[in-house]
């Protein structure tokens, strides 16, 4: 989730609790499946749940009357989320709540199948390479934008255009293309229509990681013309968005509610996919509901058929026969962290003995209770590269006392420990997790000071250095190891470590950049294995929990699966 | 002891002047102070830890991507520089863009202010009905338990957190009884297309009468919990103006005259002991506006309360200098008009 966790992040902050749900949020932090190599985020679906509020179009009514609606009523599903998406123009959007809503307007050229992280066909019917360099994708005849233009491979260029010349003239000011630039920037190298239904794509380095970047939802094509059209206004409050996907955009009521409706001269209903069907909801409504407090009194009261749920929140539904609970298997890690530019730090029998000093299933326990397992490494098991042999630093004060005096420093030592301000999946209690923590630390001498401090100072502070030992976590964006073990030890400025921890180690550095560029998945799970097992060996993280996805979802919305990285709308219907 | 007004009383040409001279000294006093809201608004945020840019960008900015838009966003030039470009920009009616959705802040506040407008009028209206009728009621019932229960539903009034009051509600008639929608200004099914931003009225303006039952469906909960941060004070100010009006003289001799009570009471005393009720409901406003940031929010209510809420939580500087000057400057406008109309109402105070 780059870009997506940002937002992710600020809506959760916004709520003040912000993890997790029926739907959402929580699968979004961190939940997701069994994966192979790959990637591509988009928006993490919420699954949600669909329906109650039998109404048509315009007819006011009280949530759960069920009224004699057509059955199109019926096929409504209203989502109940934290904040209001941002802009509907997948380029230069970044967060959770706007690509809920493009997904389902916009088609990528590539898509994750769901039950894998596969990549497969979708707007691009299929491709070829010869040397990983030089992409040919040939597109899929006929498809239509919800504006009636075709969708064919100069619309396809246009939109690559944009993206890619910061002087395009439909890019407005104020306007950045954020994935474009931190993603494919230094991928792309030019785009050139081999003809109507071709394009070709050359890149400046061979790459294998191409077709998963493309189902970024930030890669969606929109509609050229609607683009000319609309200018500036394109796909904000006070425009349109136009693209190919299965529901067609209805309205925006800014910070209130956003309407889609199907699309049924979608091209998928056509083209046979096994990995995906028609749609059979007629309506999608996303509300803006910013109180956890109110989003779960909505959900239960039945004016929301689905609804990101603060955690705390959704538990208390745990047993209630109008929902279905289920878990997802953990996208993310929650870790203390080192600087070892900080003495004592620097060595890595301290960073040792901290891991095996603390009781950690007793912290799993009482803090995530079944929501979570203990982190015996780095990486979730869905995640590639995940080291299944390597063994959890187990719980033993006296292994942390030798391994104190063989750093020099039996008497122990004094440092400050920063926790999170914030609630997340990853640390759901952060504070009394840490003094937990510091407790088990004070037995073998290490004395904690624990310190927090406002959520944007932290990460900031955390970044520039400042932080002896800190708290943090990541989720996945798409279920890569680049976008995760990666993402947190490849150093920014090639020579030299990131000021944040100081973690030296160039055996790292080079498996890691290797993982970049290796096309086959089978190799680059080894590399990526021998890099889990380097940072188990050096500690400079010790992974403590993987959380797990929980959420309630309401009886009466069927066809729900365990998909990933993309989103499911498809599948729901609504049967009351 | 308050003198009846004399309905009759013709102002002379001195009056006019004087009062006219009045008027125009109380605006005049009202600039040096919006002056001085405009600062501390603008500074007072900036006095309060946090990052705004790294909230926005999120905890996976780089740095220089962190630097770069503070440059743009002009967050590192010195604080008075800022504070003028602030200034000259509001002077040219634009309040800048909110930082995290880059709609500029007068564009939002068009759709929000109806909202809430809305959402303040049905309040006053139920805080004033009430208010007044249960304090009239209890100063005729004087220590009777008619006195006691509403005096102790004006302390329950003013002794309930509205967002404690609003969540019980919407359980309450939401969650179990079902009877009232728990949230939002319509319905999820319906979209008014504005016209002048305020529902109930552009719910008729399209000849929809099913929505306008809707909209105000959606707004009993809201209005009745926001009515509580007014009704109290309006309860016990009618009580103890009314007390005092029943013993004035004109009220006995309009008793003597043989005029029955009820006309006494609503011709004669009601009138009188309004006077000062009504010159307060205008500073009530501003207490309104404070109510409205946390019932709007428990109610998903899309007005300024809401979106200064949220502002609140993301360092959204340009949207909270704009809440806090227009909060500031409708109480420092309404305190005005109170004191003009005090002068309306009583001669007496032009001539100081």
């Amino acid at each position: 989730m780059n870009g997506l966790e940002k937002h992710l992040s600020r809506r959760q902050l916004l709520r003040l609790l912000g993890i997790g749900s029926t739907g959402a949020v929580l699968a979004a932090c961190g939940a997701s499946q069994t994966a192979s190599p790959t990637q591509a985020p988009a928006a993490k679906a919420t699954d949600a749940p669909a329906a109650p509020a039998a109404t048509e179009v315009p007819k006011p009514t009280d949530a759960p009357a069920p009224t004699e609606a057509s059955k199109a009523a019926a096929q409504t599903l209203i989502i109940g989320r934290g904040g209001d998406s941002v802009a509907l123009d997948p380029a230069v959007v970044t967060d959770g709540e706007s690509a809920r809503v493009c997904t389902a307007v916009y088609d990528t050229l590539t898509i994750i199948e769901g039950t894998s992280t596969k990549v497969v066909p979708w707007l691009a019917e299929s491709w070829d390479t010869k040397d990983s360099k030089v992409w040919t994708f040939k597109l899929r005849s006929g498809v239509k934008f919800h504006d009636g233009t075709e969708c064919n491979a100069d619309a396809v260029k246009f939109n690559f255009d944009r993206w890619m010349d910061p002087k395009n003239p439909y890019r407005y000011a104020d306007q950045k293309y954020e994935y474009w630039d931190t993603e494919m920037s230094s991928v792309v190298d030019k785009v050139d229509v081999v003809d109507p239904s071709t394009i070709k794509i050359s890149l400046k380095d061979p790459s294998s990681l191409l077709l998963v970047k493309l189902t970024l939802f930030n890669f969606a094509i929109a509609s050229p013309t609607a683009i000319k059209e609309q200018k500036e206004k394109y796909a904000t409050q006070t425009g349109k968005p136009v693209g190919t996907g299965r529901f067609k955009f209805d309205s925006w009521v800014p910070n209130d509610k956003i309407t889609v409706v199907r699309n049924d001269d979608w091209w998928g209903n056509t083209a046979n996919l096994a990995y995906t069907q028609k749609p059979l909801l007629e309506k999608i409504i996303w509300r803006s509901i910013p109180d956890n407090s109110t989003r779960f009194a909505e959900y239960q009261a039945g004016t929301l058929d689905m609804a990101d749920l603060a955690q705390t929140d959704a538990l208390t539904l745990k047993g209630n026969p109008e929902y279905t609970e289920t878990t997802s298997p953990s996208l993310a890690v929650g870790y203390i962290a080192f600087n070892q530019a900080v003495k004592p730090f620097d060595k890595v029998e301290v960073r040792k003995a901290w891991a095996h000093a603390v009781n950690w299933d007793a912290i799993i326990t009482t803090f995530y209770g079944e929501y979570a397992k203990r982190a015996t490494c780095f990486q979730p098991p869905a995640i590639l590269g995940h080291n299944p042999e390597i063994k959890a630093y187990e719980y033993s004060p006296e292994k942390a006392k030798e391994l104190l005096k063989a750093a020099g420093l039996e008497n122990g030592f004094e440092t400050d420990f920063w926790y999170i301000p914030v609630v997340r999946g990853y640390f759901p209690d952060s504070k009394a997790l840490a003094e937990a923590m510091a407790a088990d630390l004070a037995k073998v001498g290490i004395k904690l000071n624990l310190k927090t401090e406002d959520w944007g100072a932290y990460l900031k502070d955390r970044k520039d250095g400042k932080f002896a030992s800190w708290a943090l976590g990541w989720g996945s964006d798409n279920g890569d190891p680049d976008n995760f073990i990666g993402y947190h030890f490849i150093w920014s400025d090639p020579t030299k470590p990131n000021i944040e921890d100081s973690y030296n180690n160039p055996k790292l550095q080079e498996l890691l950049q290797k993982g970049r560029t290796e096309p086959d998945a089978a190799n680059r799970e080894k590399l990526y294995k021998q890099a889990e097992q380097i940072v188990h060996d050096d500690v400079p993280r010790i992974p403590v929990a993987w959380p797990e996805g929980v959420s309630f979802t309401k009886k009466y919305i069927k066809g729900d699966k365990p998909l990933v990285f993309r989103d499911k709308y498809e599948l729901f219907s609504v049967e009351k | 002891m308050p003198n009846p007004v004399r309905l009759d009383d013709q102002p002379n040409r001195i009056h006019y002047w004087l009062m006219g001279s009045y008027i125009f000294r109380r605006i005049l006093m009202v600039i040096p102070v919006l002056i001085v809201v405009s600062f501390v608004s603008f500074g007072f945020i900036r006095l309060i830890k946090g990052d705004p840019v790294q909230i926005m960008l999120g905890e996976r900015a780089p740095a220089e991507e962190v630097e770069k838009f503070k440059q743009q966003m002009g967050l590192n030039d010195p604080m008075p520089i800022q504070y003028l470009r602030y200034m000259q920009q509001l002077l040219q009616g634009n309040m800048g863009k909110s930082l995290i959705t880059r709609v500029p802040v007068t564009t939002e506040l068009a759709y929000r202010l109806p909202a809430t407008i809305e959402a303040i009028f049905f309040a006053l209206l139920i805080g004033v009905t009430v208010g007044v009728s249960m304090g009239v009621l209890a100063a005729i019932k004087r220590n009777t338990a008619i006195d006691l229960i509403a005096n102790m539903v004006a302390l329950l009034g003013v002794a309930m957190p509205v967002f404690w009051l609003a969540l019980v509600m919407i359980y309450l008639f939401g969650v179990f009884l079902k009877i009232l929608p728990p949230g939002a200004r319509i319905d999820a099914n319906i979209v008014i297309p504005p016209i002048t931003g305020f529902y109930l009225i552009d719910s008729l303006l399209h000849g929809r009468t099913d929505w306008f039952v809707d909209a105000l469906k959606h707004m009993v909960m809201p209005s009745l919990v926001l009515s509580t941060t007014v009704m109290p004070s309006i309860m016990r100010l009618t009580r103890a103006s009314m007390l005092e009006v029943l013993r004035a003289d004109y009220i006995r001799t309009a008793r003597a005259k043989g005029l029955k009570m009820g006309s006494v009471i609503l011709r004669h005393a009601l009138r009188n002991a309004l006077l000062p009720v009504i010159t307060t409901i205008g500073l009530q406003i501003g207490g309104l506006l404070g109510g409205a940031i946390l019932t709007e929010n428990a109610f998903s209510w899309t007005g300024m309360g809401q979106w200064f809420f949220g502002a609140i939580s993301r360092r959204d500087y340009p949207v909270l200098q704009a809440a806090i000057l227009l909060n500031a400057t409708i109480f420092v406008i309404m305190t005005m008009l109170v004191d003009i109309s005090y002068a309306l109402i009583d001669p007496r105070i032009r001539y100081k």
